[in-house]
C-alpha cells in the first residue's frame, strides 16, 4: 500500500503534522533533520538529475538568510565588524542559516505535498466539511480557463467585423465590445449551470455523491503512529526543549529527551519514503516471478 | 545574453551600495577621539526597573543585567556644538563598549537596544525612553540638540502603556 494512494484525509494530516512541526520548531538539529526527510521524499517523488538543481535552490534561500539577517539584526555577543556603526554579529550569521533552514525545509514540504495532494483531493476533502465552498471553488476552476478561451473568441469575432481599422481608439472600443459581450455570457452560462444543477439536485440533503477514495486499515495505522508521537513532540515544543536561543549568546539544547522526540518524528516522517521503497520492492519481486 | 547582462548590472549595483557603506573593524570602531570641550552633559542609562520584574525577563538575559541596573553610570560627558542626545549616546556607548541597536535613517533614529536588552523584553510593555531635564521625550532621539548643563536619563520602564 502506497502513501501516494492513501486517503486524502491522512495525507492532509500527515503534511499538516510535518509543516507544523519546521514552524514551530526553532533547534537547528531538528530542522535539519527534518529538511533531510523532506529532501529525500522529493528525490524519490522526482527520481531525476533536476533534484540537484533544487538543492542550489535552497542552498541559495539559507545562504540570502544568513546574509540578510545579520544586515537587519544587530543583537549578538561577538562581533565580528561593524557596518555604517552597526554590529555584524556571529549570532545574526547563525541565527540567518537557521531562518533560512527552516524556509527551505518548509518549501521542500510544501512541494512534496503538491505532488501528492491534486486540486481533487482538495475539493473532495472540503466537501466533507465545507460543501457549499467546494462547490463554488470547483465552479471557479472550471470557470476561469473556459472564460479565457471564450474571450479570445469574442475578440477575435469582433477583429473580423472591424478588420482594416489599424488605429489604437478602435482596438480600445473592440476590447471594451468583446469585455462586455464577455460578462454578458458569463452571467447566462453561470445561470444555465446554476439551473442544471437545481434541476439535478444539488443542495437537498440526502444527496450522495462518488468518491474514489475508501479509509483503509494502512490509514489507520498511520493515523495512530501519528497519534502517538504527537504528544511527545507537543510536550517537547511547549516545555521549550526544542527552543534554542539565539540572542545574545546562542545555547542550542541538546538534552536526552530533545534527541530521542527528534528522531522518533523523524522516523514518523519517513513513512511515505519507506511505504513507496516497500511497495517498489514488492512489485520487482512479483514481476521476476512471472 | 540578456541574463548576463541583468546578472552584470545587479552585481554592478550590489559593488556600488556596499562600497558607500562604512565598514569597520573592531578595533577602529572602539577608537573614539578624545573630545576637548568645556561644554559637558550629565548622562545616565538605567535599567533597575527590570530587577523588580525579574520574572517577566527573557530568558537568558539575566547576567547581562548590571549591577543595581546601571548600564553607564552617572557622570558628566563633554559634547560638541550641535551633538544630539543620539549621537552623546553613542559616543558614550563606544568608549565603555556597550552594545547598541537602533533603527532608523538619518534624522530620525530611535533605540532598539542597548547592552541586550531590546523593547519588549520584560514584558510587553517594556521599552527604552529617555528624559531631558526631567521631562519624558519621543522615541525619536536624534531631534533634540543637547545645552550645555542638561541632564539625560534612559531608563528602562517595565509598564509603558503607551506601547502598542
Amino acid at each position: 500500500m502506497n502513501f501516494s494512494e492513501s486517503h486524502p484525509a491522512t495525507q492532509f494530516i500527515f503534511f499538516s503534522a510535518s509543516i507544523c512541526s519546521v514552524i514551530l520548531n526553532r533547534n537547528p538539529f531538528f530542522l535539519f533533520f527534518s529538511f533531510a526527510v523532506a529532501f529525500i521524499y522529493r528525490f524519490f517523488q522526482l527520481k531525476h538529475i533536476k533534484i540537484v538543481k533544487e538543492l542550489l535552490c535552497y542552498i541559495f534561500i539559507t545562504i540570502l538568510f544568513a546574509v540578510l539577517i545579520p544586515l537587519v539584526s544587530h543583537n549578538g555577543k561577538t562581533v565580528l565588524f561593524f557596518i555604517d556603526d552597526n554590529a555584524v554579529t556571529r549570532e545574526a550569521i547563525i541565527l540567518g542559516l537557521c531562518t533560512g533552514l527552516e524556509i527551505s525545509s518548509a518549501i521542500c514540504w510544501f512541494s512534496c505535498m503538491s505532488r501528492v495532494m491534486s486540486g481533487e483531493k482538495i475539493i473532495y476533502l472540503m466537501s466533507g466539511i465545507f460543501p457549499r465552498l467546494a462547490v463554488f471553488i470547483s465552479g471557479i476552476m472550471k470557470l476561469i480557463p473556459l472564460a479565457k478561451k471564450q474571450y479570445l473568441n469574442i475578440y477575435r469575432s469582433q477583429e473580423c467585423i472591424y478588420s482594416g481599422y489599424k488605429s489604437l481608439w478602435k482596438r480600445i472600443y473592440i476590447v471594451i465590445r468583446s469585455f462586455s459581450a464577455l460578462i454578458t455570457w458569463l452571467i447566462e452560462s453561470t445561470a444555465d449551470s446554476a439551473d442544471s444543477m437545481y434541476a439535478r439536485g444539488y443542495g437537498l440533503s440526502g444527496r450522495s455523491s462518488f468518491s474514489i477514495y475508501r479509509f483503509r486499515r494502512f490509514d489507520v495505522v498511520i493515523l495512530a503512529v501519528i497519534a502517538y508521537m504527537l504528544p511527545f513532540t507537543a510536550a517537547s515544543v511547549i516545555y521549550q526543549t526544542a527552543g534554542a536561543v539565539f540572542y545574545p549568546e546562542t545555547v542550542i539544547p541538546l538534552s536526552a529527551a530533545n534527541i530521542l522526540t527528534s528522531l522518533l518524528w523523524t522516523i514518523l516522517m519517513l513513512i511515505p519514503v519507506i511505504t513507496e521503497i516497500c511497495e517498489e520492492y514488492k512489485w520487482k519481486l512479483l514481476r521476476s516471478k512471472i | 545574453m540578456k541574463k548576463i547582462f541583468i546578472s552584470i548590472v545587479t552585481a554592478a549595483v550590489l559593488l556600488l551600495l556596499t562600497g558607500c557603506a562604512k565598514i569597520q573593524s573592531k578595533d577602529e570602531f572602539y577608537s573614539t577621539e578624545q573630545i576637548e570641550s568645556d561644554k559637558s552633559v550629565l548622562m545616565s542609562v538605567n535599567c533597575s526597573e527590570i530587577l523588580e520584574n525579574m520574572d517577566s525577563l527573557d530568558s537568558g538575559l539575566e547576567e547581562y543585567i548590571p549591577e543595581y541596573g546601571l548600564v553607564v553610570e552617572d557622570k558628566a560627558y563633554p559634547i560638541k556644538d550641535g551633538d544630539t542626545v543620539y549621537d552623546l549616546l553613542i559616543r558614550v556607548a563606544k568608549e565603555n563598549k556597550i552594545q547598541i541597536e537602533s533603527k532608523g535613517f538619518f534624522g530620525n533614529r530611535e533605540i532598539e537596544g542597548i547592552n541586550y536588552i531590546y523593547n519588549s523584553s520584560c514584558g510587553k510593555g517594556s521599552r527604552w525612553i529617555y528624559k531631558v531635564n526631567g521631562e519624558i521625550q519621543q522615541p525619536v532621539c536624534s531631534d533634540y540638540k543637547l545645552k550645555d548643563g542638561d541632564i539625560v536619563q534612559w531608563i528602562y520602564v517595565c509598564n509603558d502603556k503607551r506601547s502598542d
